[in-house]
């Protein structure tokens, strides 16, 4: 095959590609398969992002890819035959492709960027920490506050506001962060200047976000949500896979002193009394339970 | 009187409708779970599981299982939870299930009765129940891996085995298998046979607000503020007693407690390791911390649970101080008293002579036992013949009239 076909049949993958990860594996295995053409073929990620008709759905796959894909590339690249391929173009186009999956005030994707992002970020030696707690936060600034009094809209967020130099890498976690706060003013907007509605809401309703005759495909239709749905929760189990994993040294016959310090003592605080009373009553049904057990009165 | 209806009722009824086979009676019997035992129904259960010349047998091999199951939590990854959850199923087991020796096995086909096929099963069910789920043949390839056992080599059924369920293959005898797939077999026909005798109670694993006794240890110890070297020490304690059949007496949450009133008596200086926290309360505040513990009132744990596990736990370490954890973790003579470490819990045992621990009144004569339908050795033949129902203790109210016109 040459670099042009690879290229050709490489974004028909891409166009077609569904969450499932076997699916994503594969074609970031077609990637690396072909990395000499990588000139060719990492085009067709970036026109994919940028392509007005390509819904969002397949935009969230898209990013979801590219983690699968620089995920591949350092594994491959532990045998000689690979360098790093697709990395360092990856990297430079991080920010550009935020914007792309998370494209105007629409910030569907931001969960699934964040998850991605952050595995990137692993691979590099680039401390990220702060941005990834910060997006945890309440972003909303005093001004924010002023400006949702005002019913304003939120600036949009565009890749010069990043003017000073800094690592790629970097300026995508400062994007994102930015548009989450987006997010969270534009929720806070919503809440504050829309009616509530109290009446009951048919499923054609809540579903009817898109006009049959209308083709934004930054809207989704009712199939769409629901196989987003269905991804979503694909992708959940996923990662439950892998949440529960205790690392501990190959030669330790018993246990050790990190495993209490990394997954218990630098996990577990104090409960908030308010999830201490829930606690304590859900104690309270064991004990029922545990009292019927004995044939004697206990307590 | 209300204990007398609690009881399990493997009474015959005949079927609901009279008309199909009016002539035959269906077994049928009703289990409410009951997951906590005081010590003398579990000596009893013992007594019917276990044959007395291989009560020693029965130890040596949960020690060996405990090694076995630990090996393989940790090449999987699993957590502790895991861990515990396979040992209080493995032990559950045995309780309804005569006990086998190694040695008797001599036959290579029945493996339901192999304590390692068991331990597979039990750490196969744990790990659903944990939610930390790994597929059958990981666990098994690795169990495998353990005890030397090549699973791809071909053996030959033998006829005589067809006893899981005996619903396939009856002519296909001549057929041949890898050991793995025999193993399977056998785990998957333990597997159901474990949910009959946990009486498909899933409370004592991971509920959603309720966890393991490791991780409420921790969580109870954040709550009194406890330092890290106490809070390590207790939880040391915990790993000590996940082999021990406690989990069968009272709930997670008084253990973690028990631990903790035990450490806070103690307060072991010489703790090794490898961390140096620096925020050490003095013993005047611990003693503070113990006095002031309210069981009930911060924990909802009664009193008399705690106990019960208080003594427990000394007597295990009293008796199996030089197998434990903790003799890992502390320098062999306590520098404070001179002596060898087993005299403290000795010493504490002493003050603590008058606690008042579980109440075994209807326990105490070997005839009320034998009256008690539910601590018999599980006859699994009446589900599969008849019917089997089980159900929680908090739900037997919905049941109760229909439960007492069976009893009558």
């Amino acid at each position: 095959m040459d670099s042009f076909e690879a290229a050709t049949q490489f974004s028909q993958i891409l166009r077609a590609l569904t969450p499932a990860l076997p699916n994503l594996v594969r074609a970031a295995h077609f990637a690396l398969k072909y990395s000499e053409s990588e000139d060719y073929l990492f085009p067709s990620i970036v026109d994919i992002l940028h392509d007005k008709n390509i819904e969002i759905n397949t935009k969230s796959t898209i990013f979801q890819f590219i983690e699968v894909l620089v995920n591949e590339s350092f594994y491959f690249s532990k045998q000689p035959k690979y360098n790093y391929p697709y990395i360092q173009s990856i990297k430079e186009a991080l920010p550009q492709m935020i914007l792309c999956v998370l494209p105007g005030t629409n910030n569907a994707n931001i969960h699934n960027v964040y998850a991605s992002l952050k595995s990137i970020t692993k691979h590099f030696k680039i401390e990220c920490t702060s941005y990834i707690e910060e997006f945890d936060s309440d972003l909303l600034h005093e001004q924010d506050l002023e400006s949702l009094e005002k019913d304003l809209p939120f600036p949009d967020v565009n890749l010069e506001d990043e003017l000073e130099f800094v690592d790629p890498l970097v300026s995508a976690w400062k994007l994102l962060v930015r548009k989450k706060r987006q997010s969270q003013y534009e929720r806070v907007r919503l809440l504050k200047h829309n009616e509530v509605i109290n009446k009951e809401i048919t499923e054609d309703d809540v579903f009817n976000i898109k006009e049959k005759t209308d083709r934004a495909p930054d809207r989704l239709s009712k199939r769409q949500i629901l196989a987003r749905m269905e991804d979503d929760r694909e992708g959940h189990k996923r990662s439950k896979e892998t949440l529960w994993l205790v690392n501990r040294p190959v030669n330790s016959t018993y246990i050790t002193e990190d495993e209490f310090l990394s997954h218990y003592w630098n996990k577990y605080n104090a409960l908030t009394p308010e999830d201490d009373k829930a606690f304590l009553s859900s104690l309270e049904e064991l004990n029922a339970l545990v009292g019927d057990s004995y044939k004697d009165k206990q307590f | 009187m209300e204990e007398e209806k609690r009881e399990t009722t493997p009474s015959v009824m005949s079927p609901a409708d009279p008309g199909s086979k009016a002539n035959q009676s269906f077994p049928s019997t009703t289990q409410i779970s009951r997951p906590y035992f005081t010590s003398s129904e579990i000596s009893y259960l013992h007594s019917k599981s276990i044959d007395d010349n291989h009560k020693t047998q029965y130890n040596r091999t949960k020690h060996q299982i405990y090694q076995f199951a630990f090996q393989i939590v940790k090449q999987l990854k699993f957590p502790l939870r895991v861990l515990a959850t396979t040992m209080n199923y493995y032990q559950r087991f045995y309780l309804f299930n005569k006990f086998h020796p190694k040695e008797e096995n001599v036959d290579v086909v029945d493996l339901e009765r192999d304590p390692y096929i068991v331990t597979v099963a039990c750490l196969f069910l744990a790990s659903k129940n944990e939610d930390c789920i790994k597929k059958l043949k990981d666990i098994q390839t690795v169990a495998n891996k353990l005890r030397d056992i090549d699973e791809n080599k071909k053996v030959k059924e033998l006829p005589t085995t067809s006893s899981n369920g005996g619903n396939s293959n009856g002519n296909g005898s001549n057929s041949t298998y890898t050991v793995a797939d025999l193993q399977r077999k056998s785990i998957m026909s333990l597997e159901f046979k474990l949910l009959q005798i946990i009486k498909f109670d899933f409370n004592n694993g991971a509920t959603l607000s309720i966890k393991s006794s490791d991780e409420l240890v921790t969580q109870f110890c954040k709550k009194l503020d406890i330092n890290y070297k106490l809070s390590l020490f207790s939880w040391l304690i915990n790993f000590d007693l996940i082999s021990s059949p406690l989990c069968l007496s009272i709930p997670p949450h008084c253990i973690a407690l028990a631990i903790i009133i035990i450490a806070l008596n103690l307060k072991p200086k010489e703790l090794k390791m490898t961390h140096e926290l620096v925020d050490e309360e003095d013993d005047e505040q611990l003693n503070e911390k113990l006095e002031t513990i309210d069981s009930y009132g911060d924990f909802r744990c009664p009193e008399v649970l705690v106990n019960e596990g208080i003594i427990y736990i000394l007597d295990y370490y009293i008796h199996q101080y030089s197998h434990s954890i903790l003799n890992q973790y502390l320098p062999h003579i306590d520098a404070q008293t001179g002596k060898e470490q087993i005299f403290k819990f000795m010493e504490l045992k002493s003050r603590f002579n008058d606690l008042k621990i579980l109440n075994e009144y209807s326990c105490s004569s070997r005839a009320s036992l034998q009256q008690d339908n539910y601590l018999q050795l599980w006859d699994y033949s009446v589900p599969s013949k008849g019917t089997g129902r089980f159900m929680l203790g908090n739900k037997r109210r919905r049941f109760a009239k229909e439960l007492d016109e069976a009893i009558s």
